[in-house]
């Protein structure tokens, strides 16, 4: 504004007021229709009606991060001293254990709370076979089995009831620090033969018109995939049978697994062909813990 | 019996075809950044958060997806993303970290995947056989690391399609609130979008319109257009008591929405797998707390950057906001004189809260809509919300009807008591002339209006306006207005004549416009 000679500002002055007075003028004439009624506007308040101040409080604390009581002697001695807390839901006490890479990741204690609720931490695990990594001079990794919670959502995937895992351990300034997610984590699934008599049982109390009882078999109530499948068994006079699990690669349809669970979905799910007395299906069964519950509802290959 | 049943297919198909020609190609405010533009089901449009006026002891929470939703939009109308995982944040101790989040996930149903139709008949009940195309979510919070979902497989009503298909659209969207446990209210679905601003003319050089007279490039004044009018958009709102949110010990949160997705995607030609796989980590692609504040504030080279971070990394914007492009623009475009940088009345805006009213005790800064829960709700809400003396409306929280685009405005030019040298007119009468949604809001959950239907809806009203308080009296040949200690100045009414009164336009300029309009010159 400085640079502005004094005459483009008059000249700008008589725009200004001029646009204001056209602009205001053609509002009241536009705006005059059949439009929602409106509250006109009103100018800025001059002060505030409440103090624009506020007392300075004690400052903000810092982020307490708990201190190990002992370092870990070694590589499983590691793992075990980070998975244990995180058993125990107290993931606070597993953060000083995080390594560099971690820590950037998760640079706030609250970052690393937050995402417990994604993890498949462990109930029970125990600690296997500790062998050099070779991609990493001086880390180790470290072989797990563990049990979990076993769930199933669209947002933290698959937990499965027991898994196999492998921990990557780096030596940092001579304390060893692991990584926050396993190198590999492989889902142990129940028997592929109980899949079917899951789902042989759940299509039968379907024919039974006992829909309440078969959702005793699923996931949860709502299932993925086109609902009329589900209506058939009840509406066909007849004999409903299971056959043996397939991959997913059975359907030509995955979009609605894939789109709740990713590729994964494609390792631990499996679809049982269903076969009616007019119509067929597949049901896409998940393993929850030691046996499997349908999810889902798909249409087989021609 | 459904339509289908009584039509042969083929029949049908021609319409379908034409009926995917109207899709318009879209382009509004609500594209903040260059990435999200290729992805409106991600794309957040804005954040409301206020507490509930016919239910006090709670606050909604809103927050929009896919903007400029066409409402002929068909035959494939409008759904939220099934592979997007939509939140919303709040912090209740102010240290740019949420303490509490809530998630949704949605899955689809086609009940006849054989027809092309969206419905097969009328859509009469949310569970009509005839809503082909359905979507269910669940709803989840996240509370110190533990997920608990609060609900499952809720349905979402249908989108406005017309009077054949949709004939009684408010009781069946209607079915679309759901009651949850712990006095939760959740709906999810199509609604008209309840942002109201002069898009065409914002983004035309920040102009606006009752003010185009005085532009660097001047125009023929004229009314405020509301571009979003006649669009809808998605919704998603929560009604959550304030009990459940202020854990913090202090009765002001902070609230942000973000869209994540899952790093890689692959796509593959053909077979099962020619449905998109994603797999890996959920990861940030729409962020949005503060209304406009990734539209306007932040630069291109950084908006996508922006859209990926988090609040508790904002100290890296802390510039732009102290010193912000539009209000340079508003001082090189219009005789207005605005605050020196670096602005601190801009800080306690847009990223620490009002101290005494929404600034929660030892905030961190970071950009998040900051709503004091013990203010009480008002019975007759201003738009221009705590610089109108409503203390309940923006930037203390942001309710539907509140002008955030006039408020904001008016606070770039520095017309808020932080800097009474500038809380003078022209500077504290500024707006875009748009001072209305285009549609009436409901008085219950979920407040956010009816969406317009397909079939017939209007487009940029112009009218659904009235004028920014004026400074001075303004006396034209049909209304006088009036404003208590203003001069008075006597104009005619405008015309639409093409002539530029007073056309000299900044030499600064002189780079960028290719050919002056008659009657114009650059400055000297």
């Amino acid at each position: 504004m400085g640079e502005r000679s004094a005459g483009r500002l008059v000249r700008q002055g008589g725009v200004v007021a001029a646009g204001l007075a056209l602009g205001i003028g053609g509002i009241a004439v536009f705006g005059n229709d059949d439009g929602p009624s409106y509250t006109p506007g009103t100018p800025s308040v001059t002060a505030f009606s409440f103090a624009t101040s506020v007392p300075e409080g004690p400052a903000r604390a810092a982020e307490v991060i708990p201190v190990l009581a002992t370092e870990p002697a070694d590589a499983a001695g590691a793992v075990t001293a980070f998975l244990q807390p995180l058993a125990d839901g107290t993931p606070e006490q597993a953060y000083a254990l995080l390594d560099e890479p971690s820590r950037k990741r998760f640079p706030t204690m609250a970052a690393w709370i937050r995402s417990q609720a994604d993890r498949a931490n462990p109930v029970t695990f125990e600690v296997g076979d500790v062998r050099p990594n070779r991609e990493r001079p001086g880390a180790f990794e470290v072989d797990l089995t563990a049990t979990h919670s076993p769930s199933l959502d669209a947002t933290r995937g698959l937990v499965p009831g027991r898994s196999s895992s492998m921990w990557l351990v780096r030596r940092e300034a001579d304390a060893w620090r692991v990584s926050a997610e396993p190198l590999s984590f492989r889902p142990v699934l129940p028997a592929e033969s109980a899949a079917t008599d899951v789902v042989q049982a759940w299509v039968t109390l379907l024919a039974a018109c006992e829909q309440s009882s078969a959702a005793q078999l699923q996931v949860r109530a709502g299932l993925y995939g086109p609902s009329t499948f589900v209506q058939a068994p009840c509406q066909q006079r007849g004999t409903w049978s299971a056959g043996q699990p397939v991959g997913l690669d059975s359907t030509p349809d995955p979009k609605a697994f894939l789109a709740a669970f990713g590729p994964e979905v494609g390792t631990w799910a499996r679809l049982v062909p269903v076969q009616g007395p007019d119509s067929k299906f597949l049901a896409a069964v998940a393993p929850m813990g030691d046996t499997w519950r349908v999810m889902g509802v798909a249409v087989g290959s021609q | 019996m459904s339509i289908l049943k009584k039509l042969r297919i083929p029949a049908l198909l021609g319409v379908g075809i034409v009926a995917a020609s109207l899709v318009p190609s879209g382009a509004s405010s609500h594209r903040e950044a260059p990435l999200i533009t290729e992805d409106p089901v991600a794309d957040n449009t804005d954040v409301y958060a206020f507490r509930s006026p016919d239910a006090p002891d709670t606050v909604t929470l809103v927050a929009n997806w896919i903007p400029m939703e066409e409402p002929a939009g068909g035959p494939n109308f409008y759904n939220f993303g099934e592979d997007v995982l939509y939140q919303i944040h709040v912090d209740n101790d102010g240290d740019a970290e949420p303490d509490i989040t809530y998630e949704w996930r949605f899955t689809t149903e086609i009940q006849n995947p054989d027809t092309f139709l969206y419905n097969t008949g009328p859509i009469t009940s949310i569970n009509d056989a005839d809503f082909n195309y359905r979507q269910f979510y669940d709803v989840s919070v996240v509370k110190n690391g533990v997920r608990t979902v609060l609900g499952s497989d809720l349905a979402v009503p249908p989108n406005n399609i017309g009077p054949r298909s949709t004939p009684n659209y408010a009781a069946v969207a209607a079915q679309g609130v759901h009651t949850l446990g712990g006095g939760v209210k959740s709906f999810a679905g199509q609604r008209d979008d309840p942002f109201y601003v002069d898009l065409g003319s914002a983004f035309d050089l920040l102009g606006l319109r009752p003010f185009n007279g005085a532009h660097a490039i001047p125009l023929p004044t004229a009314a405020g257009v509301d571009g979003v009018g006649g669009f809808n958009t998605h919704s998603i709102a929560l009604q959550v008591p304030i009990s459940e949110l202020t854990t913090g010990g202090s009765p002001i949160i902070g609230v942000y929405s973000q869209t994540k997705r899952q790093q890689t995607r692959v796509l593959s030609p053909t077979g099962p797998g020619s449905a998109p796989r994603n797999s890996g980590s959920f990861v940030n692609v729409s962020r949005l707390g503060m209304p406009l504040v990734n539209e306007v504030i932040i630069p291109l080279g950084q908006k996508d950057r922006f859209n990926a971070s988090e609040p508790s990394g904002d100290a890296q914007f802390l510039g732009l906001v102290q010193d912000p492009e539009p209000a340079r623009l508003i001082d090189a475009l219009y005789p207005i004189e605005v605050p020196p940088a670096p602005r601190s009345d801009l800080v306690a805006i847009f990223l620490t809260g009002l101290p005494g009213l929404n600034q929660p005790p030892n905030v961190k800064p970071s950009e998040m809509i900051r709503l004091n829960t013990s203010t009480p709700v008002t019975g007759s809400p201003n738009p221009m919300g705590v610089l109108a003396g409503d203390n309940q409306g923006f930037p203390n929280g942001r309710r539907l009807v509140d002008d955030v685009v006039d408020i904001e405005l008016r606070a770039l030019a520095g017309a808020t008591p932080f800097t009474p040298a500038f809380n003078r007119s022209p500077n504290n009468a500024l707006g875009d002339g748009v001072n209305a949604n285009d549609l009436p809001f409901l008085s219950a959950f979920p407040y956010v209006a009816t969406p317009h239907q397909g079939y017939e809806h209007p487009h940029h009203k112009v009218g659904s306006t009235s004028p920014q308080p004026p400074g001075p009296t303004v006396t034209t040949g049909v209304t006088t207005t009036t404003a208590p200690g203003a001069t008075t100045t006597t104009t005619a009414p405008p015309t639409t004549s093409s002539t530029i009164p007073g056309c000299v336009i900044d030499k600064r300029y002189a780079n960028i416009i290719q050919r002056l309009p008659d009657g114009c010159s650059f400055s000297t």
